[in-house]
């Protein structure tokens, strides 16, 4: 016999396969197994939300810390202004 | 868990649970993991049947989360498989989680078993798309109108990935033509 036909045979010989059967007790496993996972089991929306909300909260920080090193660098300006006068106050030389 | 969903995935089961596992089988080439994906893909359909919105038939959907759990499968035990490599690097007491065993499929036919044992070796060297193909067309029967509509890719797509993947199983049972020669031989 020809390679080629041996080939072509052991390509064809899936043909007339049956159709296996299957453990009985697997779709209690199946039951089983939804009942363990329900309380564990997260809807895709679910995750989303949960992601979305994430990031939210990440944003609302970010424009938070922002404003708050805004307003302290103010506090700065105003403060160093302040030294200078002070300093100039205590350290001034009068003739 | 209410009766309700109960019996809904009951019937879905009773109709589909032969062809997602025959299916599963005809991907990863062990009873054992065929039955935990079985499983796996009617949690899967329990859990997603709000989902479907019949854009596809029922039988459609399956299958196509089916494909996908079998796909995944295998990428988690090539990880895992590569993992246990790395390990049996550093410690040589370590077995292999893939014996590699001759997957003899309890559905063929006796005087084809020899043969199949070949093709299921070949059939998971072949990339994705063409071992789906080829397992959808000549393992599970479909045609390739079915196949496409699983698959959402055209007929002439079809047709292509079958020849390829034919092509390919030919390059690599030459490859192990002697191999073969010398167990008939015997």
């Amino acid at each position: 016999m020809s390679k080629e036909n041996t080939i072509e045979e052991i390509l064809e010989s899936t043909k007339d396969i049956k159709k296996v059967d299957l453990n009985p007790y697997l779709f209690n496993k199946i039951l089983l197994k939804i009942k363990l996972n329900k309380d564990i089991f997260l809807s895709t929306n679910l995750i989303w939300l949960s992601f979305s909300i994430y990031i939210l909260l990440i944003f609302c920080n970010l424009i938070i810390i922002i404003k708050i090193d805004k307003i302290s660098n103010k506090n700065e300006d105003t403060t160093s202004k302040y030294d200078l006068i002070s300093h100039n106050i205590n350290y001034q030389i009068y003739y | 868990m209410n009766s309700h969903s109960n019996s809904n995935i009951e019937l879905i089961y009773n109709e589909h649970s032969k062809m997602v596992y025959n299916l599963c089988l005809g991907y990863l080439h062990s009873i054992e993991d065929a039955e935990e994906v079985t499983q796996d893909v009617f949690i899967k359909v329990y859990h997603s049947i709000s989902e479907f919105k019949n854009k596809s038939s029922l039988k459609t959907w399956i299958y196509r989360i089916t494909i996908n759990k079998c796909l995944d499968f295998i990428k988690a035990k090539k990880r895992l498989k590569r993992m246990s490599d790395m390990v049996s690097i550093f410690n040589s007491k370590n077995e292999l989680i893939h014996s590699g065993k001759n997957f003899e499929h309890p559905g063929i036919l006796l005087e084809n078993k020899e043969k199949s044992i070949l093709l299921f070796k070949a059939i998971e060297l072949l990339p994705k798309y063409q071992k789906t193909v080829f397992i959808l067309s000549k393992i599970e029967g479909l045609n390739n109108k079915e196949i496409g509509e699983i698959l959402e890719k055209s007929i002439s797509a079809v047709e292509n990935l079958i020849h390829r993947a034919k092509d390919n199983l030919k390059i690599s049972l030459s490859i192990n033509f002697k191999e073969y020669q010398k167990k008939e031989i015997k």
